[in-house]
């Protein structure tokens, strides 16, 4: 699994290149992240468009960031298949983290602190 | 391999069988829910088990068998005529016995960051997902057996 960065004004996206976000992939997703994220990043996008599956620590791995990101932070979660977001809408994360259909809707919320869409 | 489920039957059987390290644990999953799509469950629901057999795959590999590659985790499932039943199989540290309730008391809701678990959320999912689950421990054989209804839900 690979991780691509673009920042957009305060919103750092990070487009996860690989097909699964799971107990295989989730300890180098962390470690990646943790390099790509820098202090004064609050809010940061996965586009998600590539994941077909995502197991619960891959969830975990999500909330880590989100962790990382401290009190202020944001996180959303952008492009993600239906059958992928299941595993989101089972733990709830619809109550910390944002879903959206598309990055760009993604980048504009966090950017105006807009609205979610639960999974 | 040997066949480990024990359970004399006429329905369709098939055992698979992988080493005990993550990176195996998507074989077990994509063959399963195939399996499941062959037996006319629908793809949403197939989708599911997978995931099901994935945490539960994932367990024996960190809890029971500790990370040993040496170790094989075993899968049947077997396809009757209105569900599948999935056992996955381990030989190595028994779960505790209250392991597959206290997993049903998750909290609800999170309403902050701080409350949120990062890891341990895998039982809850597979009993959220499955029709019925049980955990059986003899012998040294551990038995996590899920079943799942190929019908629709309605």
């Amino acid at each position: 699994m690979e991780l691509q960065s673009e920042r957009h004004g305060e919103v750092l996206v990070l487009k996860i290149a690989g097909e699964r976000l799971s107990a295989d992939t989730a300890q180098r997703f962390k470690a990646d992240v943790a390099n790509l994220l820098e202090d004064a990043v609050k809010r940061v996008v996965f586009d998600m468009s590539s994941v077909k599956f995502v197991d619960s620590t891959g969830v975990g791995a999500v909330i880590s960031v989100l962790k990382m990101l401290g009190p202020s932070g944001q996180l959303a979660i952008a492009g993600l298949s239906d059958s992928a977001a299941y595993v989101f809408q089972l733990t709830h994360m619809y109550k910390v983290m944002l879903f959206f259909t598309t990055t760009s809707e993604a980048i504009s919320a966090l950017a105006d602190h807009g609205s979610p869409r639960r999974p | 391999m040997e066949a480990p489920g024990g359970r004399e039957s006429a329905a369709p059987k098939l055992w698979l069988a992988i080493q005990s390290r993550f990176e195996d644990v998507a074989l077990l999953g994509v063959a399963v829910e195939r399996v499941c799509l062959h037996a006319g469950m629908p793809g949403e629901t197939a989708y599911r088990v997978h995931l099901c057999v994935a945490e539960a795959a994932n367990n024996a590999i960190e809890h029971s068998h500790e990370f040993d590659a040496s170790r094989q985790v075993q899968v049947e499932v077997e396809i009757a005529r209105a569900d599948v039943r999935i056992q996955v199989i381990d030989r190595g540290k028994a779960m505790a016995s209250d392991a597959l309730t206290a997993a049903r008391r998750r909290p609800a809701e999170y309403e902050d960051v701080a409350s949120l678990p990062s890891r341990g959320m895998g039982l809850y999912l597979i009993q959220s997902i499955m029709d019925s689950v049980e955990y059986r421990s003899e012998n040294g054989t551990n038995r996590l057996i899920m079943t799942k209804t190929i019908a629709p839900s309605v």
